[in-house]
């Protein structure tokens, strides 16, 4: 009887949990027991998986990594771990490769892949550059962005470099993503000699500081 | 004697200059505190904040009633109704008229879809009327391409600098 397996499990549960979650516990169990077609394993259901292999549930593909492990040992299989276990298996003698990995990798990937297009000269502060940009709702001109880079701010596919210029009397600063497919060119055109990463001290210096002509 | 008169007219100038240093510590370290502060969070332009106007239809200085559209107030290329608090003497605008302008300057940095950022100096509108054409006839400064989207074309072709 369904009830015969309930019980058990609740007399375990409950002096595990408060009074409060009580009914919670309860209510999650008797769905999934209807549905033995699925469980969404939570973190309280941990204890759950493990106890519960002889009622073969099958885990849904968003379990959490510590679930993973459990899934591993069991014999089901779902898309995404099938996924990963065959993207391991295809190159035999390389590192396995972890979920924490992926990010890099994609990264890495990214860069490789806008740094084969255009390559990006070595950017620094202090450096006066020349960008030209192509702004798809601007008649297909290509802007032409002048400046000193007053900050790089390093994060992997959105690096991206802060260009401050006095135009037309009034002090304008934008921010550019470097590997943007937008910016058609990079050009370093001088260096002045800073002592410091960020230049945010010019915004209240003359403003002759920072005209570029 | 000698050796002792050096030795107090040293001493003297040596508390003046720690005395220097006591007085210079305490607002270095007051300006280091600011330092970290001085790193301004911008934020939108809404009620009674005031405004620099870039055209030549006679206002100098407005102090925004409303910002329309936002709950917090308004960005880069919004519309605003201000106040016109100073005017030039003789132009088409006078001191207390209520206009629409559109911000054509902001200290706050307005996130483009390319992922880049814009930020200017200081804050400036530009007087527009009800139907969203200027009053003036002439845009000092530069603007930004956000009006284009925002369908200012008049104030973009009087425009010197396009951001």
């Amino acid at each position: 009887m369904m009830s015969s397996n309930f019980l058990p499990q609740t007399l375990f549960m409950v002096p595990r949990c408060s009074a409060q979650c009580q009914p919670r516990k309860l209510a999650l169990s008797a769905l999934s027991l209807r549905r033995p077609g699925l469980v969404v394993a939570r973190p309280f259901g941990f204890n759950f998986a493990e106890k519960d292999k002889k009622l073969s549930f099958l885990v849904s593909a968003e379990t959490n990594p510590e679930a993973e492990a459990v899934v591993e040992e069991s014999q089901e299989n779902v898309d995404s771990v099938e996924s990963e276990e065959a993207e391991v298996d295809k190159p035999p003698f390389k590192p396995r490769i972890k979920l924490g990995d992926i990010m890099g990798i994609l990264n890495k990937k990214a860069i490789e892949a806008s740094d084969s297009e255009r390559p990006i000269p070595d950017l620094r502060t202090g450096d006066v550059v020349e960008i030209k940009l192509e702004v798809p709702e601007n008649r297909r001109r290509l802007s032409i962005y002048k400046g000193i880079v007053i900050s790089k701010q390093n994060a992997g596919i959105h690096t991206t470099i802060r260009i401050r210029r006095i135009i037309a009397g009034v002090g304008v600063e934008i921010v550019f993503p470097v590997y943007s497919p937008n910016i058609k060119e990079i050009k370093v055109l001088k260096h002045r000699k800073v002592r410091r990463a960020r230049l945010y001290y010019l915004r209240d210096k003359l403003p002759r500081l920072s005209t570029f002509k | 004697m000698a050796a002792s008169i050096l030795f107090r007219v040293g001493r003297s100038i040596l508390g003046g200059l720690s005395n220097n240093a006591l007085g210079a510590s305490r607002p270095s370290s007051k300006s280091a505190d600011m330092d970290f502060l001085s790193q301004q969070t911008r934020t939108f332009i809404q009620m009674r904040t005031n405004l620099k106007v870039v055209d030549n239809s006679g206002a100098k200085r407005v102090m925004c009633i409303q910002a329309l559209k936002g709950k917090k107030g308004a960005r880069l290329g919004d519309v605003i109704v201000a106040s016109v608090k100073e005017a030039h003497v003789g132009g088409k605008v006078k001191k207390g008229d209520v206009h629409y302008a559109v911000v054509v300057r902001a200290a706050m940095p307005r996130g483009r879809c390319d992922g880049s950022e814009v930020k200017f100096d200081d804050n400036a509108v530009v007087l527009i009327n009800k139907q969203g054409e200027p009053i003036g006839t002439r845009v000092f400064g530069p603007v930004p391409h956000e009006l284009r989207k925002k369908k200012h074309l008049k104030i973009l072709s009087l425009a010197e600098q396009i951001a």
